[in-house]
């Protein structure tokens, strides 16, 4: 079916732009997708590669401390970190999934790329969470050893911990609210978006033509 | 004349279907790509991921719509996902409805050489969110209801409102200057 003929100015300009020619083989898009194939197993491989080297490194912590409560802490930071590829995994596997954008509207297909763009804000916390009771185990003898050295002479305790306490409270201050807002505007237009998907019963979308 | 032009005689089905939309809308692909990326080192670059989208699509293409509107659906939603990665929709744009209560923008914008019509309404259209985007373009490029319906997912009494708020739009910025120079 062509264009109808422009009825208004806006859609004469908008019809009759001058338009830039471009020439792309067919060759080219297979190449293309055999390329995106490729890079999506190799980012699997590399990640699962990065986290295997994590927990042979954290094997030979444990080897090396004799503390049983940094052991502990090793042992916990292993689970999450397996935790964590299996997660990965999940997202990553199967590798480059043929583009289905074609079968959704656009008001779908915005409303899960929004979500989309949601869910990976949440899941930076859900990758390091798992990560957290292990570290804290690992760390509390070296948390007990300082304490004891802050009440011999808490002004060098104090001079060594004051940057680090400087840099989490600007944090907090600043880049907690900042992702706060960006996630409240993202969720209020998904929440826009699902009520003009629920405004029309007979969407248009739902049948084909 | 088309936007691309293949180099390789169709092989499969998928290369036939891609070749045939690619002669009928290239043109359309352009304009679309021109109203979501103002660059023109970028937008060429959306244009060649747009064309690739729609070649990837045509492996699934089941008939159920009409290669028109596939094309469609398939050009505006590769160029939503590429506007919303660019985090740009949190940042600066906004919905018909509140581009319609922007106030005083229209009457400076309608004092204005004609001239600067065409670049004035790709600058509209690129200020809009994405959802607004499609149903202008669409409405731009000719579509009647229910074609832009099939693209966008809104009910008919969502695209008439909006249609209706385009035109109210479109003639505050784009007629109110020339009927007050007169």
């Amino acid at each position: 079916m062509r264009n109808e003929p422009p009825s208004s100015d806006e859609q004469a300009i908008w019809q009759n732009q001058s338009t830039e020619e471009i020439k792309m083989p067919l060759e080219q898009f297979r190449h293309k997708a055999e390329y995106l194939r490729l890079k999506a197993r190799w980012t699997a491989i590399a990640n699962y590669a990065a986290y295997l080297a994590a927990l042979a490194f954290l094997g030979f912590q444990y080897a090396r401390v004799p503390n049983p409560i940094s052991r502990a802490g090793l042992v916990l930071l292993a689970a999450g970190s397996l935790y964590v590829v299996w997660r990965a995994h999940k997202q990553l596997w199967p590798l480059s999934p043929p583009s289905n954008l074609s079968a959704v509207t656009g008001l779908e297909a915005y409303q899960r790329e929004l979500q989309r763009s949601r869910d990976h804000s949440r899941n930076v916390w859900r990758m390091v969470a798992p990560l957290i009771p292990g570290s804290i185990v690992f760390a509390l003898p070296g948390i007990a050893q300082l304490l004891r050295k802050a009440i011999e002479d808490p002004k060098v305790v104090l001079t060594n911990a004051l940057p680090f306490c400087v840099l989490f409270a600007i944090w907090l201050v600043f880049l907690l609210p900042v992702r706060r807002r960006k996630l409240r505007k993202i969720e209020g237009e998904i929440a826009t978006l699902d009520r003009l998907a629920h405004s029309g019963l007979d969407s248009p979308g739902q049948r084909g033509n | 004349m088309s936007g691309i032009e293949s180099t390789v005689a169709p092989t499969s089905r998928q290369d036939a279907l891609y070749n045939d939309a690619a002669a009928q809308f290239g043109r359309a692909l352009n304009r679309i790509a021109t109203a979501y990326e103002f660059d023109p080192e970028k937008r060429r670059d959306l244009l060649q991921e747009l064309h690739f989208s729609l070649w990837r699509s045509f492996a699934t293409y089941d008939n159920r719509c009409s290669l028109r509107t596939w094309t469609h659906r398939v050009a505006h939603n590769t160029a939503t996902t590429y506007v919303v990665r660019q985090r740009r929709v949190y940042a600066t744009l906004v919905s018909l409805e509140e581009l319609d209560d922007l106030p005083g923008q229209d009457r400076s914008e309608s004092a204005l050489d004609q001239r600067n019509a065409a670049e004035r309404l790709f600058r509209l259209i690129q200020s809009l969110k994405p959802l607004d985007r499609q149903v202008i373009i669409s409405w731009l490029e000719g579509m009647d209801a229910v074609s832009i319906g099939e693209i966008t997912g809104l009910s008919p009494p969502n695209i008439a409102m909006k249609v209706h708020r385009i035109k109210a739009v479109l003639t505050r910025r784009f007629h109110s200057g020339v009927r007050h120079a007169e």
